[in-house]
């Protein structure tokens, strides 16, 4: 108990005298990390990257993989990523060519620690003073807005009107009987004339006469004043929210850690050529876990070349050996007719090699992004993997990739990331492989597609 | 700009500006004061050839809560 007051304590503390300090800058809250998420990160959203932060929907040629991926942001500022995909593993052609796939679906949840307590961004000093001229012309609207509170001017300006009305009311009515008296008097001037100058001050004077029972129902309908100065105080801070979500972040620099979650199932088949012909092909299903802990630091900034994302990252899986075996294509054909001339070509993929499951595998893995060029339009990616399993020879995987982002031109966010990558497999081949490391590895083409949910957070 | 560093016993504020040229790749360094900043745009207005380039100033604002003194 005594620990949980010290805690609450400290944080109050902290609270404070951050809020001594942030007059002369800018907030870093929940809306801030909103922003940075759905325009910066949308550099580095893609399946491969191991990061679950951004909005994204993507497809990988090479597997037929689709991923979608959403985020949750907590108040305070951590993000909550969670991301489903599903994929035909013979790839993108196997879908015009075979006529059975090999599966391939999961789900993975990502928390991320973003309430980091060193915090740095970077914004263009014309943002900023542009922000400051609009504050501060907010805040001497509200001061005269505050003094006319003070001083019941509402009421007053109310009662003025009252008072205006009432003398044109008498005016006309004193008008409307002069002109009455004329009428029975007069004996040169047009009585139908002024009949109809009557008429008009009649309508004239009905109309004022429901402008004074309005402005008297306003008067007495009128707010007390601290109703009324909740509403002005309120008007304020939604206006102050609205000037200050209108900076443009334009770089960042955080470090933070994640912890992540995933399962997928594989179903297969196997290819056995020393089992009897009947039995040569079997159909397997295996359901796979795994948890992550990483770390990450982003630098991301409008200058040049300067801007990298590095992650670094340790993984407990409980999983198969699926990814290590070869894959081939099987035909199976039935043959019609007296003398066969007719026949059905039935073609899948099938994997070949020393089939494990149920395998407790340890990796440790890194992903490095370095941005070139203005606007980081494009970056190198680098993703070195070291597996380590019970059973089995440990393996180096070399991932690499090319980067190009493509942005919207009149907003900063992505429109499409497209990356030409190769995932070099088993380098020092410590699995005894009989092919060549060019024809164990794996070579694609990734095409994400960020996308933003609507916010209040208004875009770059 | 008098101060850069703002300070008390619980939270510290750093503020840095730098040039940065929106036509080409030029970027100044760090200064702690925005008109050192503002002078090393200039600076490289004054280059030929530089004469019709768009330079702002770039502020880096970092805070750091101290959870412990």
């Amino acid at each position: 108990m005594k620990q949980k007051f010290t805690l609450i304590l400290l944080l109050a503390l902290c609270l404070k005298g951050y809020g001594q300090v942030q007059d002369t800058s800018i907030h870093f809250d929940q809306k801030l990390v909103k922003r940075l998420i759905y325009k910066e990160f949308a550099n580095l959203i893609n399946p491969e990257s191991n990061n679950i932060i951004g909005n994204f929907a993507s497809i990988d040629a090479k597997d037929a993989e689709l991923n979608f991926a959403g985020n949750i942001v907590f108040k305070n500022g951590s993000i909550l990523g969670i991301k489903a995909n599903g994929g035909i593993t013979d790839g993108l052609l196997s879908i015009f060519s075979n006529t059975e796939f090999n599966t391939k679906f999961g789900a993975d949840v990502q928390y991320n620690f973003l309430f980091h307590k060193k915090k740095t961004i970077e914004y263009f000093r014309s943002e900023y003073l542009k922000y400051k001229k609009q504050e501060g012309k907010l805040k001497q609207e509200y001061k005269i807005k505050k003094i006319e509170l003070e001083h019941e001017n509402a009421k007053n300006e109310l009662n003025i009107e009252i008072v205006k009305i009432q003398s044109e009311i008498k005016k006309k009515e004193k008008a409307i009987t002069d002109i009455g008296k004329l009428i029975d008097t007069t004996t040169t001037l047009n009585k139908d004339s002024l009949a109809l100058q009557t008429k008009k001050l009649q309508i004239d004077l009905e109309k004022q006469n429901s402008e004074l029972a309005f402005n008297q129902d306003q008067l007495a309908k009128i707010p007390s004043k601290s109703q009324q100065e909740t509403e002005l105080n309120n008007w304020y801070n939604l206006k102050l929210d609205t000037i200050e979500s209108n900076i443009k972040i334009s770089g960042f620099k955080l470090g933070w850690f994640s912890i992540g979650y995933g399962i997928s199932n594989n179903s297969f088949k196997l290819f056995d050529p020393s089992s009897p012909f009947d039995s040569q092909v079997s159909k397997h299903n295996f359901l796979s876990h795994s948890v992550e802990l990483k770390y990450n630091y982003y630098i991301y900034t409008p200058v040049a070349y300067k801007t990298f994302f590095i992650s670094v990252g340790a993984k407990y899986s409980f999983e198969d050996n699926l990814s290590s075996l070869t894959k081939v294509e099987i035909s199976e054909a039935e043959s019609y007719g007296p003398n066969n001339e007719r026949k059905i070509t039935d073609k899948y993929n099938a994997y070949k090699g020393a089939y494990k499951d149920s395998l407790h595998t340890v990796s440790f893995n890194a992903d490095f992004y370095y941005f070139l060029f203005k606007d980081n339009k494009a970056a190198i990616h680098i993703y070195p993997e070291e597996k380590i399993a019970t059973g089995i020879e440990p393996i180096t995987n070399l991932g690499f990739g090319f980067l190009f982002t493509f942005k919207n031109k009149t907003e900063s966010g992505n429109i499409v990331n497209i990356e030409p990558y190769a995932n070099l497999f088993d380098l020092a081949n410590n699995r005894h492989s009989e092919e060549s490391l060019v024809k164990r590895s794996d070579y694609g083409l990734r095409v994400t597609f960020p996308f933003n949910f609507k916010t209040n957070v208004k875009s770059k | 700009m008098a101060k850069t560093t703002f300070s008390n016993e619980m939270a510290s504020m750093l503020i840095k500006h730098q040039a940065v040229c929106m036509t080409c790749n030029y970027h100044g360094k760090w200064r702690n004061n925005s008109d050192e900043a503002y002078e090393d745009a200039e600076k490289h207005r004054q280059k030929p050839g530089n004469e019709r380039h768009i330079i702002d100033v770039l502020t880096q604002q970092t805070t750091r809560l101290r959870l412990f003194k």
